[in-house]
Parts: structure tokens; C-alpha cells; sequence
């Protein structure tokens, strides 16, 4: 058993830790607060881990790139975009769109063949799409500053972004499936 | 044109997996609604719990990728003490962290006004976490050494495989010691 090692890894690794638990718990708060919509229509319990998974996707591609195009030199780190930036985006709007498709597609089939309840399939697609367009215009705004951020200040953000991202894409993921319910309704 | 559809090719392909991993977890949470109502609290810890396993089985699988690359561990020796120290270390943070999280969880009922029961909440993070890492850590371990040996790269193909047996063993976890305790304590 490497001592050295375990005190190592266990000291760098907690504080990140921590502040990652911290943070989903107060998505878990949130939950707390909506436990009566979960339990009567479960299938909306059923997307939060891969709205989750998508989020923290998102934001591990836009911090990756955002990241290798300040190295490289091709992006400045402030507020405007330029081709490659924009072709980047455009990219990222079109993954995340056919996702929130298929996200909505394959949890309505899943839920139909396991019984468990669910509304109107149109409903179900619209709150889906609604859901992961606003999660993905907050996650990628983040990502970017935050990288911008962190470049501006000497840090790396490979090592700073994706753990603060990831964390917030987390409680971010839930308050956007909260308020796609609540504009399209459970119809 | 023909560099962005590449980049939405790419990026889809390992979308769709991360949905599909996701959805089967999803689909165990919204299996366990009956449990969720019977444990006061216990819904609060459910992110915080299963981004833990991300984050901290994401690390140890990319602990093994680095020190198989340095030669720090030897492909063809499944457990050397390497492997084992990284796997004590996992089990620990495990234990450590989502006990803190149970703790922590009670703070958060008690701040909204939900009953819940101390040390229930502290003993289901400890031993969930303990018995998730317990399953799944071995299993990181030796996929990862045994992709090493076929000479592929354990950093490009563990990621998906994390969360997504992660997601899925933490869940089932969660809800086994979530049924322990209600029958020991109801």
C-alpha cells in the first residue's frame, strides 16, 4: 500500500469533492421541493440522469475546444466570435438539438415498454427540446467565460473548467427541466 | 461544411451512448419512486451521489491510464500494489465523501422543513458509496489494464464505460441500502 500516494490523492481530491457534493445537493434540494411532480409522473425523474450526462458532455466538449483554441492561438480570450468560434457553436447547437430528440424519443419508448406513466408524446418532446436548448445556451456561456476566465488569470483551463462546469451543468440540468415543464405543462 | 458535420458526427456518436446509459439509470430512479417518498431526505442526496461517482471512479480510471502509459504499473500483473493503493484510495473517498453527503443532506431537510433521521441519512451515503466502489472499482481496474494489454488507450474508451456502469451500480446501490435501513429502522 502506497501511503504517500493516498494522502496525496485524498488531500488534492476532497476540497473538489466537496464543493462537487455541495452543489448536487442543492440540485437534490430542488428535487426535495418537486417530490410530489416526480412520484406522479416518473417519467420526468427518468431525465435527469442523461439530461445530466448531456450537460456535463456539453460542457466538457465546449471547455475541450475553447481551451485547445486559446493555446493555439486561434481565439482571444474575450466576448467575439470569430469563424472558427462560431463554426464550433454551430456544431454544438446541432448536437445538442438532435440529442434532445433522441434524449425525448428513447426515454418515451423506455418508459412506454416498462410502465411506467407518461404524458402526450408531443408534450414530452416539446418540454425534451425546451429543456436542453436552455441548458445548453447557459452551459456553453459558462464554459466559455470560465475558460476565458481562468486563461486571463494563468491558470489551465482543461484542469479548471470541466470540474466547475460539470458541477454547476448538474444543478443547471434540473432548474431547466423545472421551467420546460412548467412553460410547456404535463398535457 | 464538410469540418462541422464531422464535428457533429463525432460528437453525436458518443452523445447517443451517454443518453442511452443515462436513460437506464433513469429508468431505475423513476423504478424507485416508492423508496424516494419512504426516506425523507433521501432525494437530495441523489445527484450529489451519483456525481461523485463520476468524479472520483473518473479519477481512478484516469490514474490507471497514466500510470500504465509511465510503465508505473505492469499490464501484465492484474493487482500489483499499485492497482491496489489507487483502489483503497477510491474506496476511501468513496466511504468518506458520501458520508459527508448524508451529513450534509440532513442540513439541507432541515433547512426545508423535511423530518429526516440523521444517522439514516449519514449511514446511507457511507455504505452506498462503499458498496458501489467496492463493485465497480475492481471492475475499472481491470478493464482498464486488460484494453491497456490490447494496445488500446484506456484515457479514449474508459470515460463512456464510467458513467455509465456507474450510474447504473450506484443507483442499484443506493436503493439496496435505502430497503436495509427501512427494514432495520423503519
Amino acid at each position: 500500500m502506497d501511503k504517500v500516494m493516498f494522502k496525496r490523492v485524498v488531500k488534492e481530491s476532497v476540497p473538489a469533492l466537496v464543493v462537487a457534493a455541495i452543489l448536487g445537493m442543492a440540485a437534490g434540494a430542488m428535487m426535495q421541493l418537486k417530490l410530489e411532480m416526480w412520484a406522479s409522473l416518473p417519467i420526468f425523474l427518468m431525465l435527469v440522469p442523461p439530461l445530466n450526462d448531456l450537460g456535463n458532455d456539453i460542457s466538457c466538449i465546449v471547455s475541450s475546444k475553447i481551451s485547445t483554441l486559446l493555446a493555439l492561438g486561434i481565439i482571444k480570450p474575450e466576448m467575439r466570435i470569430n469563424a472558427v468560434l462560431k463554426e464550433n457553436l454551430v456544431s454544438i447547437s446541432i448536437v445538442a438539438f438532435l440529442s434532445a430528440l433522441y434524449l425525448g424519443a428513447i426515454n418515451y419508448m423506455i418508459a412506454g415498454g416498462a410502465g411506467v406513466e407518461t404524458i402526450s408524446v408531443w408534450s414530452f418532446l416539446a418540454i425534451c427540446i425546451v429543456a436542453v436548448s436552455l441548458l445548453t445556451l447557459l452551459v456553453v456561456t459558462i464554459s466559455i467565460s470560465v475558460a476565458f476566465v481562468s486563461w486571463r488569470k494563468g491558470l489551465d483551463p482543461d484542469n479548471v473548467t470541466i470540474p466547475i462546469c460539470t458541477s454547476v451543468s448538474d444543478v443547471l440540468g434540473i432548474v431547466c427541466l423545472l421551467i420546460a415543464v412548467a412553460i410547456i405543462g404535463v398535457g | 461544411m464538410a469540418r462541422l458535420w464531422k464535428m457533429v458526427k463525432e460528437s453525436l456518436a458518443s452523445e447517443i451512448l451517454s443518453i442511452s446509459g443515462g436513460t437506464l439509470a433513469g429508468l431505475g430512479l423513476a423504478k424507485i419512486t416508492g423508496v424516494l417518498e419512504a426516506f425523507p431526505g433521501m432525494i437530495i442526496m441523489v445527484p450529489g451521489f451519483m456525481g461523485l461517482r463520476g468524479n472520483i471512479l473518473g479519477a481512478l480510471s484516469a490514474r490507471l491510464g497514466t500510470a500504465l502509459h509511465t510503465g508505473l504499473i505492469d499490464s501484465e500483473e492484474l493487482f500489483s500494489q499499485e492497482t491496489i493503493s489507487n483502489l483503497v484510495t477510491s474506496l476511501f473517498l468513496s466511504f468518506f465523501v458520501n458520508a459527508l453527503i448524508g451529513l450534509l443532506s440532513y442540513f439541507f431537510c432541515l433547512a426545508l422543513g423535511v423530518q429526516a433521521i440523521l444517522w439514516k441519512l449519514v449511514l446511507l451515503g457511507a455504505l452506498s458509496g462503499a458498496l458501489a466502489s467496492i463493485i465497480v472499482s475492481p471492475f475499472i481496474a481491470v478493464l482498464a489494464i486488460v484494453v491497456f494489454r490490447h494496445g488500446v488507450d484506456p484515457d479514449n474508451v474508459m470515460g463512456p464505460i464510467v458513467t455509465s456502469v456507474g450510474d447504473v451500480t450506484a443507483l442499484v446501490c443506493l436503493f439496496l441500502v435505502a430497503k436495509l435501513i427501512l427494514w432495520i429502522g423503519g
